[in-house]
């Protein structure tokens, strides 16, 4: 009975020492597979990504699979794979090849961490081999390094000893944000004379002279807006006709020509001829005076009247508001004068 | 008479016994032989012979010869067995040529005689050496050297060299003066193996440092964030990373690398698709609707400056990134010095991400402009695989964002998203 069981000893540990032998032997036979790279097209945690292997081949071995491991500990082929938490390979697709191709993945092979790739055992060709495989699910959690060990075999399912081995890396990162923020503006100046952009300012009053029945006289000022408020924005005339005390100068309700010997007040924003005052609109904003307001030749004042607007977020435009005053003959002496405050709304 | 020739027989039988040879040789102390190379059958090897005169006669004539045993190598020893390898043509001394001498007297160097004389014939595992120089020695150390040897072929295996000095050139016994007997080995080469496993470590965060010397962290696992705020945009000024006011959290990019992928390692970015229609990738609104065409000032997607580099103005819409410098603050395994002509950096800014200056005169900056693609695309940014040196030791790449809005620009919180990624090749 002892002699028996120093037999099975004596038996177990030559099978052993072959075993160790055979695989030393097959290791040592292994040649690194260089030039070897993972292109990730997202790093983004738990992503469905495309992964783009590339290396080259340095032996003709008999090539029947490759296997792609994913590991999160080590690259080594000496330590044990811990597989990264919540990487999936196991529904990825092979969409493309070259080099040493005629692969196609070996589902039963290939597991959450691990594509296994099988063909007909052949000799492999000594050349720059590439494999792309669609819907992997990265890894759940950010990591600065993440492993493929990738070796090839003589058999078709990755078993056996291993050819030529390699790793390669990759990173996962979670999403990196850039943020700001555009605050809401309105932008309103009004003078005699303003610069499209309201850069520059100048002036506050107009002397429109002394007042005949025999002609018209005018005046002008601007104003420019713009706002970055979607819906755009409103502008207002608020004010009074011209008055000398108890005295006034009717003010135009509606768009009216200029007819010099009555009494008239009134304004537009357009380029007129009779009489030869004003300017159209200028600027790159989508801003129109109001309909009322937009005749050339043809006044009105109301106050409170929108006399201006855009409905949409706008850039600059300036308005020239040209002001027109008749008097008939009749009309009481005294300075006349009125004050018009214009008032931009918008809808935030 | 028969008593006389006995005795003149027997006289001239001791006569040789009377004669001084070799155990009247003077003993060459404190000798060896040095390799440069004690692989078996190693071509070109140099053999150092250093050893001290006993006499102090003139030496014009050196003969060394190998033996499998130190016996063999004496003056009355027995047969020599040249050693395995060092017989035949091409092989041991046949090829050796005269390298250098030290502490001889006399200013005339030995040279290999390929011809020899006498007790002297050159062979494989024969080496004969001769000068005309007749100054007396002083019984003081020397050194002799040969190259283009090949030696022995077996593995570790002692063989011996004798050396004799002869007061002449042509070797005559009787000139013979010293000897001493040299021993050297040729060994199996020892192979040791280790491996090194690839290596990368990436990480992409949000730093205060605003520089290419201060440390962002010691390493990956000191980088953190996963933001910057540029902070209220006006379209008087171009908010640039660190923005500190309005709201701005006074961060830059950060992006660092450790690999050692010998073929270099690449960063890159792509564009993050947010939620809304067109212009996805660049610093939006998200969830809204922007204009389908470029270069509109209107809608809530401030526009991208694209793939090429652009120096932004205030109030023209405009939203990009650019690679300020390398920093390295956090490399230890080399020195790494950004900018200028003693750029010392393995990783460098690609073109359209380069901050300041150019591709080896570079500043650490953002004057060259920015750049963004949208698409989503991946764009590569920064590299090694330029560098002579393609290792990078967690180096790490100082990322500047800005933006300016239009006048325009629709009011609202923006955001645009990235994804980094490397691509070492090893």
């Amino acid at each position: 009975m002892l002699n028996k069981n120093r037999s099975l000893a004596l038996i177990a540990v030559l099978i052993s020492g072959i075993a160790v032998w055979l695989w030393n032997t097959g290791q040592s036979s292994a040649a690194i597979l260089f030039q070897r790279s993972v292109v990730i097209s997202t790093a983004v945690p738990s992503a469905v990504a495309v992964d783009s292997f590339q290396f080259n081949v340095p032996t003709a071995s008999v090539l029947g699979s490759i296997v792609f491991q994913y590991c999160s500990n080590s690259p080594s082929f000496y330590q044990a794979c811990i597989a990264p938490v919540g990487l999936d390979v196991s529904a990825a697709s092979l969409t493309s090849q070259f080099g040493n191709t005629g692969f196609s993945i070996d589902a039963a092979d290939t597991t959450a961490n691990q594509i296994v790739l099988t063909r007909p055992a052949a000799a492999g060709l000594i050349t720059t081999s590439g494999y792309v495989f669609d819907n992997v699910t990265n890894p759940s959690a950010a990591s600065p390094s993440t492993f493929v060990k990738i070796s090839t075999y003589s058999s078709t399912d990755g078993s056996g000893s291993y050819n030529d081995t390699g790793a390669v890396a990759f990173a996962i990162q979670n999403i990196f944000s850039v943020g700001a923020y555009v605050p809401p503006f309105l932008q309103l100046c009004v003078a005699i004379i303003v610069a499209p952009d309201c850069s520059t300012m100048s002036g506050d009053s107009i002397d429109l002279g002394t007042l005949s029945s025999q002609h018209a006289n005018a005046g002008q000022s601007q104003f420019a807006t713009a706002t970055n408020d979607p819906t755009g924005y409103i502008v207002y005339a608020l004010g009074n006709t011209m008055t000398s005390g108890n005295n006034t100068i009717s003010a135009l309700s509606l768009p009216t020509p200029s007819f010099p010997g009555t009494a008239q007040f009134g304004i537009n924003l357009r380029a007129n001829l009779l009489p030869p005052i004003g300017q159209d609109p200028v600027g790159l904003g989508t801003a129109a005076p109001t309909a009322n307001y937009n005749i050339p030749n043809k006044f009105m004042f109301l106050s409170g009247d929108s006399i201006a607007s855009s409905d949409l977020t706008t850039n600059y435009n300036r308005m020239t508001v040209s002001y027109l005053v008749n008097v008939p003959a009749s009309q009481p002496a005294g300075v006349y004068a009125t004050t018009l405050t214009y008032v931009a709304t918008v809808q935030f | 008479m028969p008593l006389l020739a006995a005795l003149i027989w027997i006289g001239l039988w001791l006569m040789p016994l009377m004669v001084p040879q070799a155990s009247a040789l003077g003993q060459l102390t404190s000798r060896s032989l040095t390799l440069s190379s004690g692989v078996p059958s190693a071509t070109g090897v140099s053999y150092s012979f250093t050893f001290t005169l006993a006499s102090t006669s003139q030496v014009q004539g050196l003969k060394f010869l190998a033996c499998t045993s130190a016996v063999s190598t004496y003056p009355s020893g027995s047969s020599c067995t040249a050693p395995a390898g060092m017989s035949g043509a091409g092989n041991g001394f046949l090829g050796a040529t005269f390298s250098s001498q030290s502490g001889w007297q006399g200013a005339t160097n030995f040279a290999v005689d390929s011809t020899g004389a006498n007790d002297c014939i050159p062979s494989a595992n024969v080496l004969c050496a001769k000068r005309t120089d007749t100054t007396s020695q002083t019984a003081t150390a020397r050194t002799i050297t040969f190259g283009g040897i090949k030696n022995p072929s077996a593995a570790n295996t002692p063989f011996y060299v004798g050396v004799y000095t002869y007061t002449t050139v042509n070797y005559t016994a009787g000139s013979r003066v010293d000897f001493g007997a040299t021993a050297s080995a040729v060994v199996q080469s020892l192979t040791t193996a280790a491996s090194v496993a690839e290596v990368l470590n990436f990480c992409v965060g949000a730093t205060t440092v605003d520089d290419t010397t201060t440390s962002v962290a010691s390493d990956c696992t000191g980088v953190s964030g996963t933001s910057l705020n540029l902070g209220t945009l006006d379209s008087s000024q171009i908010n640039i990373s660190p923005w500190s006011t309005d709201g701005g959290d006074g961060n830059n990019g950060v992006a660092m690398v450790r690999s050692n992928a010998g073929n270099g390692v690449v960063v890159a970015y792509d564009a993050i698709q947010q939620s809304g229609s067109n212009h996805l990738g660049t610093l939006r609104i998200s969830g809204a609707t922007c204009n389908p065409t470029s270069n509109t000032f209107t809608d809530p997607c401030i526009n991208a400056a694209g793939p090429t580099q652009t120096v932004f103005t205030p109030g023209t819409e405009m939203f990009g990134m650019t690679i300020a410098g390398i920093n390295s603050g956090s490399t230890t395994s080399y020195s790494c010095t950004y900018g200028g002509p003693g750029n010392t950096c393995d990783l460098e800014p690609l073109a359209n991400y380069l901050g300041g200056g150019t591709t080896g005169l570079e500043t650490y900056g953002t004057g060259n402009g920015f750049a963004w693609d949208e698409s989503g695309s991946v764009v590569n940014i920064a590299s090694s695989a330029s560098s002579t040196v393609k290792q990078v030791d967690d180096e790490a790449l100082i990322l500047k964002f800005a933006a300016t809005p239009s006048i325009t620009t629709p009011f609202g919180q923006y955001q645009a998203k990235t994804d980094m990624i490397a691509v070492p090749t090893y």
